[in-house]
């Protein structure tokens, strides 16, 4: 335990003054995470995310107003914001003023018994507007006919038609983040999890007399190589973790929303950064190729997964689930996202957890089969 | 009697079509300082790859403290210090650090290993740059470091693969102090180079390879009187006749006469006041001539008698 414990410590302390990989793995995130928020950092809040529209009435004839003002009164975004900003104008020249400044996106206008509908241009906002309209005039009409056939059914069906109460139940998965630009930075996080390949082989080469004289000595020395391997492994997996929580706590403060279960967040990461350091030490304990060639087969890895992931390509992982669903099943960086997404999305923590287990399946297999391939070896030539 | 420490028996090793280590023989006992002497190749550094079950062999068997040597050999290993040819400490440690990591790999209590960490410090004269990361470090610094690395942890058995290469006079003889000293403290050294005067000055037995094969083993004393010359007498600076030639050859116990430009060379084979003899031949005749001196034989002459060859590489 002693020699655990001694190994543990230096290799936290080779690592942490290791300034370039340090440097690298938080400034990847930060980076790449900065590049992100600046292109579409506000693209949802913007453009997706639904916003009060602003229109002004202009109101000639009294009769029309009431039903209007109930529509209005009963559209809502999220049951507590009106979907409408109206303000009220006393003339059409002052409402014309607003829409040209663009301080408004439509003039609804009341006159002679009619609701009208004035926009400058086409857009999601003006079709809301015009959905609106439409709805008032639905209203009408259905009154009109009602007046002539069933005048009792009249005050059910204005009810229903100017309220827009609703027969069906909605019911939302969680209160999560919709926001479908989020998934780039869980790719992100994902990615720099899975960097820590890089730290795990150099740690395996580290310890490998045929590539590192340092590998040599620590063969030679007195210590169990499996004491050295597991004390070694953790030591890389905590330091490469904690870059990564950095690097999330950077994107947090620019203004990411991961969400507010930090102990998961943290878990996942933790898993992450296991899994990449674990597939690392395998590559890395490879025989009979060389430096670079493990490093090349890592990065292609880090790469690979990402792209399969949908950091590069947002869809991806959708096409992946679509052609060959399996992948997305064994590949690390999907899964790590994918956990970040399902924390944020479900209420229960079964596909996250379900992810995990398989971060720590694959782990233990890389480890396994690192130390199989490491163990009681002597080397053709050094 | 002495116990045997390392026990090599028919080793062979190929790399490939080389054949590094041809059916190689080797006993070395306990407090000896054994020289592995040969030029770059020879396979000295493959010997001690073998003993510390680093690399696999084709053919024959290692012992080392008695028992097989192999990977798991915890036992063994634990007794064994190695200090490697390429300097391997962490640059991210400090001198203190670095000694200490390797160290912890042997000695598991703190107390314990924090005396011996300190002693390694000033066995090396260490103590002042103990905070100093390697990269601060003069290459004889970093090679006394790299010692200190390999031996702190006071093993009995310690390899020494070209410790001094790259390394200035005064840092090389004071790690050939050190070596002479760690074996006057109980430790077996396995000391591999292809500086002869090295391996002349502290070792106690050698042996000299070439070709992966053991060609000669003994003390110096044993090794040089295996070859035929005793003394070699060199005269600078002399205008000689091919006849004075063939009389200094014919003078008694010199066997080769040769000269290079303006430089004579004399090889003798036993025989006393080699040099007063053909000192006064010279005199007799008036040869005029620049310095005169005479040199015993080097195991250079040991192995350039036996291989026909130089063991060093001119360069060198």
């Amino acid at each position: 335990m002693k020699t655990f414990i001694h190994n543990f410590k230096y290799t936290i302390k080779i690592i942490i003054h290791n300034k370039t990989q340090m440097m690298w793995s938080i400034v990847f995130i930060i980076a790449l995470g900065t590049l992100f928020y600046a292109s579409f950092g506000n693209i949802y809040e913007k453009d997706e995310m639904l916003h009060s529209i602003k229109a002004a009435v202009v109101i000639d004839d009294g009769s029309v107003k009431q039903n209007f003002d109930d529509i209005v009164a009963n559209i809502s975004l999220d049951g507590e914001e009106s979907l409408l900003d109206i303000t009220e104008v006393s003339g059409m020249e002052e409402a014309e003023e607003l829409l040209a400044d663009e301080k408004i996106k439509g003039i609804f206008y009341s006159g002679q018994g009619e609701l009208k509908l004035i926009v400058k241009e086409e857009g999601v906002e003006e079709s809301i507007l015009t959905s609106i309209t439409a709805r008032y005039h639905q209203a009408v009409t259905v009154a009109a006919g009602l007046s002539k056939d069933a005048p009792e059914k009249i005050p059910d069906a204005m009810t229903m038609l100017l309220t827009g109460e609703n027969k069906n139940i909605e019911k939302k998965l969680s209160d999560g983040n919709g926001d479908t630009y989020i998934q780039y930075f869980y790719n992100l996080i994902a990615m720099a999890c899975l960097m820590s390949v890089n730290a795990g082989i150099a740690f395996a080469v580290g310890s490998q007399a045929n590539l590192s004289s340092i590998g040599a000595r620590k063969c030679i020395s007195g210590a169990a190589t499996l004491t050295q391997t597991v004390s070694g492994l953790l030591a890389t997996v905590i330091t490469q973790a904690i870059c990564s929580l950095l690097g999330l706590i950077y994107l947090i403060i620019i203004g990411v929303d991961f969400g507010n279960q930090a102990g998961y967040t943290g878990l996942i990461i933790l898993c992450g950064c296991l899994t990449g350091t674990c597939l690392g030490f395998f590559i890395g304990s490879i025989g009979g190729l060389s430096r670079n060639a493990k490093d090349v087969i890592g990065t292609a890895i880090v790469v690979g997964t990402a792209f399969l992931s949908g950091l590069m390509v947002g869809n991806m992982r959708m096409v992946v689930e679509e052609k060959c669903p399996v992948i997305n099943k064994i590949n690390p960086t999907a899964l790590i996202a994918d956990s970040f997404y399902s924390l944020e999305i479900y209420d229960t923590y079964d596909r996250c957890f379900g992810n995990l287990i398989t971060l720590l399946i694959i782990s233990v297999l890389c480890v396994f089969g690192g130390v199989l391939v490491g163990r009681r070896k002597r080397y053709a030539s050094i | 009697m002495e116990n045997t420490v390392v026990k090599i028996e028919n080793l062979v090793k190929r790399y490939k079509e080389t054949l590094a280590l041809d059916h190689f023989n080797l006993e070395i006992k306990e407090g000896e300082i054994f020289g592995l002497l040969g030029p770059n190749g020879s396979g000295k550094t493959t010997t001690m790859n073998c003993i510390l079950a680093l690399l696999t062999y084709d053919k024959g068997s290692v012992e080392v403290f008695g028992g097989e040597m192999n990977p798991d050999n915890i036992e063994a290993k634990r007794n064994i210090g190695v200090v490697m040819q390429n300097v391997a400490v962490y640059d991210e440690l400090t001198v203190y650090e670095n000694i200490d990591y390797f160290c912890g790999l042997y000695v598991k209590d703190k107390a314990t290993r924090k005396k011996y960490v300190d002693e390694a410090l000033d066995f090396v004269d260490l103590q002042d740059f103990k905070k100093f990361y390697p990269k601060k470090l003069s290459g004889g610094l970093l090679r006394r470091l790299n010692i200190a690395c390999g031996i702190a942890h006071k093993p009995k058995l310690i390899f020494l693969d070209e410790p001094t290469v790259a390394v200035d006079p005064q840092s090389r003889n004071k790690i050939l102090e050190g070596i002479v000293e760690l074996n006057r403290r109980g430790a077996t050294i396995i000391y591999t180079s292809h500086y002869m005067e090295e391996v002349e000055q502290i070792c106690t037995r050698i042996a000299i390879m070439d070709k992966g094969k053991n060609i000669a083993l003994g003390t110096k004393d044993e090794l040089k009187k295996m070859i035929k010359n005793t003394e070699t007498i060199i005269i600078e600076a002399i205008d000689i006749s091919s006849e004075d030639k063939k009389n200094i050859q014919a003078l008694s116990h010199v066997y080769e006469v040769h000269t290079e430009g303006d430089k004579l060379t004399i090889k003798c084979s036993g025989g006393k006041h080699n040099l007063i003899r053909v000192l006064d031949y010279i005199n007799e005749r008036d040869i005029p001539c620049g310095r005169v001196y005479s040199e015993l034989p080097t195991l250079n002459d040991v192995f350039l008698e036996i291989t026909g060859k130089e063991l060093r590489d001119k360069e060198a």
